[in-house]
């Protein structure tokens, strides 16, 4: 188990701007309401999407279109940024320019790496990826072996900076001028909300005081599928289309892949308030923890799931009464949801609400932790969050409190300190990661603490 | 023009290349640096900087290159290009830029080296 840095007295962390890249829509407000309204992005893809020549045994998923993501990142940043990246690095770097932009620290439209960033060497960057750019990487080497033309088959000259987790954080330092620390992080699935953590940290040690930190992932290769499925992790109920992920009911066959990127700018409190920047939500604390048990499933009866989540309420010194909604990993699977259910009844006995986004977004893999922590920051903005879709059938054995309408939703308004919000992201190879996220105080110095 | 040139190159180096098929490539070297750098072909003087005045950097001249192979569909190998495409030539011009293309296309490919025993 991980114990974060502690900020020194006053020291809270705040969030600043959020982005968001799902498939319901680029930028945050594309998908904030078709998610409230419980709409889901699941989809049956053509045969023709997929180049590897594989059988699937199922081609549902929740796809960020490619043809509009290549349209925007070229109207976003420069060539010398975009023909240079992978398209997973432009998911990331559309969600960081959207968060930025929202904190006030990017003008929203493309720049050459001159825009002048304030205390640019005091700022991080901190982005989750589970796959890289696997996706990218396929696709080059079915290039190299299919190509008509003899020239074509060759490896790109940038396929090595292409196919490099860490390029999301050093493209994005070189489009804005980022010059503090720039990491790109892996758990997996937890993927996101490791590099939200350990952002946290460098803010609370003062390595920086300021970070750009998320998570991106675009999963929907025949290479990543395939996988799933020969794992049994996939949803294969092709005829229930758009419901195929059903997390916590009882006829719940497994995930379906989904893909995103989700960016927050976190900011030390005080550097907040020096540049009169509004906050969104405080950023109250976490922990990452790993089961030592399975490779690939979560210790039974949820103890990993739950003792992570106990190290997140005491990072933040929050009791268990104050957390109102969790957003659930909630996969769909039958084992995952089981065992997180029974953590959260360990943990959280009073029953919050509770809403797993995957069975609209699809599991985003290292994007999903960011996500649903961008979604939490706009829950506790607006008192809302979205309900559980696709929940028709509640399992006894996943004893939640589903969040059915998100009008009934308890998260408090900007000013109550008195609600703070859970975000749980678990993973293979049994990396867990448990978010606290609470109100940003009218005030504006930020600290949810009672 | 463009097919027979693109024939010629394909055939392999030594190319022998007219006045007007080296124009050509020179235009064409000149539209790469233009997208490459996202201005105007115009803004490409014969006797501009290349890397002071237009500002391309070593990861731009891969690009250039990347849309010549593309274009002409023949490889360019970076390690047989004159020094005037290295990043560090500070004086190089687009005039000369240009003329290394061409010097590169007109001369026989250095064979290549044998791999070495020794351990």
């Amino acid at each position: 188990m991980v114990t974060h840095a502690r900020t020194e007295p006053g020291g809270a962390v705040v969030v600043t701007g959020i982005g968001l890249v799902t498939a319901l829509g680029f930028g945050v407000e594309a998908s904030w309401p078709r998610l409230l309204a419980g709409e889901s992005a699941i989809r049956g893809l053509p045969s023709e999407r997929f180049t590897l020549p594989i059988a699937l045994p199922v081609r549902l998923g929740a796809e960020v279109p490619r043809a509009e993501l290549a349209e925007r990142i070229r109207g976003a940043v420069p060539r010398s940024v975009w023909n240079t990246s992978a398209p997973e690095c432009h998911v990331w770097l559309l969600a960081a320019l959207e968060a930025l932009a929202h904190a006030g620290l990017w003008p929203g439209e493309a720049g050459d790496g001159a825009v002048p960033m304030p205390d640019a060497d005091r700022t991080g960057i901190y982005v989750g990826t589970g796959g890289g750019a696997h996706g990218f990487a396929e696709s080059e080497y079915i290039r190299v072996y299919t190509a008509e033309k003899a020239v074509q088959r060759d490896v790109s000259r940038f396929a090595i900076p292409m196919y490099m987790a860490s390029a999301f954080a050093g493209q994005l330092s070189i489009l804005t001028g980022i010059r503090g620390p720039a990491l790109a992080l892996n758990s997996a699935c937890s993927s996101g909300s490791s590099a939200l953590l350990t952002a946290l940290d460098a803010l609370r040690l003062g390595r920086c005081d300021r970070a750009v930190a998320g998570g991106a992932d675009l999963t929907l290769t025949a290479s990543t599928l395939k996988g799933f499925a020969n794992l049994g992790a996939l949803s294969l109920d092709t005829a229930a289309g758009p419901r195929a992920c059903r997390p916590f009911d009882a006829t719940r066959a497994g995930l379906v892949l989904g893909e995103g990127a989700a960016c927050l700018v976190l900011e030390r409190a005080e550097a907040a308030a020096r540049r009169g920047a509004t906050p969104l939500a405080v950023l109250m604390g976490g922990a990452v923890n790993a089961e030592a048990h399975h490779l690939l499933a979560p210790r039974e009866a949820g103890e990993g799931m739950a003792e992570c989540m106990q190290a997140a309420l005491a990072d933040a010194d929050v009791v268990p009464e104050r957390i109102v909604h969790v957003f659930a990993h909630g996969t769909g699977t039958r084992q995952n949801d089981a065992c997180e259910a029974a953590a959260l009844a360990r943990v959280l006995p009073q029953g919050p609400t509770v809403s797993a986004t995957k069975a609209q977004l699809g599991h985003t893999l290292g994007a999903a932790g960011a996500i649903d922590a961008v979604l939490a920051v706009r829950g506790l903005q607006t008192g809302q969050a979205p309900p559980q879709a696709h929940l028709t059938q509640p399992d006894p054995a996943c004893p939640v409190r589903a969040l059915r309408e998100p009008a009934h939703t308890e998260l408090g308004p900007r000013g109550d300190p008195a609600r703070a919000v859970l975000v749980n992201a678990f993973a293979f190879g049994g990396h867990n990661a448990s978010l606290l996220l609470g109100p940003a105080l009218a005030g504006g110095e930020g600290s949810a603490h009672a | 023009m463009k097919e027979a040139l693109i024939a010629k190159l394909q055939a392999g180096r030594p190319v022998h290349l007219s006045e007007s098929e080296a124009a050509y490539l020179t235009e064409a070297l000149r539209e790469a640096v233009a997208t490459t750098l996202e201005v105007p072909v115009a803004e490409i003087a014969d006797g501009s900087l290349v890397f002071d005045d237009l500002g391309l950097d070593s990861i731009d001249v891969f690009d250039v290159l990347d849309q010549l192979s593309e274009q002409f569909e023949v490889p360019v190998a970076l390690e047989e290009l004159p020094e005037t495409f290295l990043r560090g030539n500070e004086g190089a011009t687009f005039r000369s830029f240009a003329e290394g293309l061409l010097r590169y296309f007109r001369e026989a490919p250095v064979p290549p080296t044998p791999p070495s025993d020794a351990g």
